[in-house]
């Protein structure tokens, strides 16, 4: 049982009969499921005024503001990604 | 060959604690204590459009935090297959607790202090909340700096050439 089921695995198969074909099927009524989900539409009054809070005039600046300080600790790592090797005292220099 | 070049895994190390103390703040601090949010002293949160409008900004932080995170695996697994890289333990762990210092110096002194779009704690206390977190940062910084020092004198590769690097250990049992 265990081995079957392995090997069915194995060639991304369910191991019962018929199931590839179902899983398509399953998949799709899961997402409609889903989408039709009472949390999808929830808010639907308050989503307009959602939308112009984020894209309004200062959208930009505010993504520059989160974005920096991830720029500026790339800007260390790559420093740090290129620092040359250090030798002991004694030691060849490597690279 | 002897591995001398930490650079690869040191920079994987402080992204990955860029990545993990990024997500440390935003799962603890944003979510779980709901101290502060992305913009939270520009647009405070006290209604339900502000507090979504917020929101898509912690999510953007987070996404941005995912990215180091990804990043620093990369360069972790490149790094691994680099024979003139050391696999050392104390250099790694030091890497990524100096990147978790790093990411709350740089986002405490560019977020907090220079353009203050949140604080950690706002209220009465809240420049006391601030320098604790750089304070924090700063600690951790210089453990992660002090242990990373200690491995430099680990120098195996992961990788040794001469050995197949497809060499599969078998399960035994």
């Amino acid at each position: 049982m265990g081995k079957t089921r392995h090997t069915a695995c194995a060639r991304g198969r369910l191991p019962i009969q018929g199931m590839p074909r179902m899983r398509g099927a399953a998949a799709t009524v899961l997402v409609a499921v889903l989408l039709a989900a009472p949390a999808v539409s929830a808010c639907t009054t308050c989503r307009p005024a959602v939308q112009a809070g984020i894209f309004d005039e200062r959208f930009w600046g505010r993504l520059a503001i989160t974005v920096l300080p991830f720029l500026v600790i790339l800007l260390v790592v790559a420093v740090l990604y290129r620092a040359r090797p250090r030798a002991f005292p004694g030691e060849e220099q490597a690279g | 060959m002897r591995a001398t070049n930490r650079g690869p895994l040191l920079s994987a190390g402080v992204l990955l604690g860029v990545g993990l103390g990024g997500f440390f703040d935003g799962i603890l601090l944003h979510q779980l204590l709901q101290w502060h949010n992305m913009l939270s002293s520009h647009l405070p949160p006290d209604d339900l459009v502000s507090a979504k409008v917020n929101m898509f900004w912690d999510g953007l932080f987070h996404a941005f935090t995912w990215l180091m995170t990804l990043s620093g695996v990369v360069l972790l697994w490149r790094a691994g297959q680099r024979p003139d890289v050391p696999w050392s333990t104390r250099t790694f762990a030091g890497a990524m607790l100096g990147g978790w210092g790093l990411f709350n110096l740089v986002e405490g002194v560019i977020d907090h202090q220079l353009l203050g779009v949140h604080h950690v704690k706002p209220g009465p206390n809240q420049l006391a909340w601030d320098l604790g977190f750089l304070a924090f940062g700063a600690l951790l910084l210089l453990a992660g700096w002090r242990l990373a020092r200690r491995g430099r004198g680990e120098r195996t590769a992961r990788w040794v050439p001469g050995i197949p690097r497809d060499t599969v250990h078998e399960p035994t049992g």
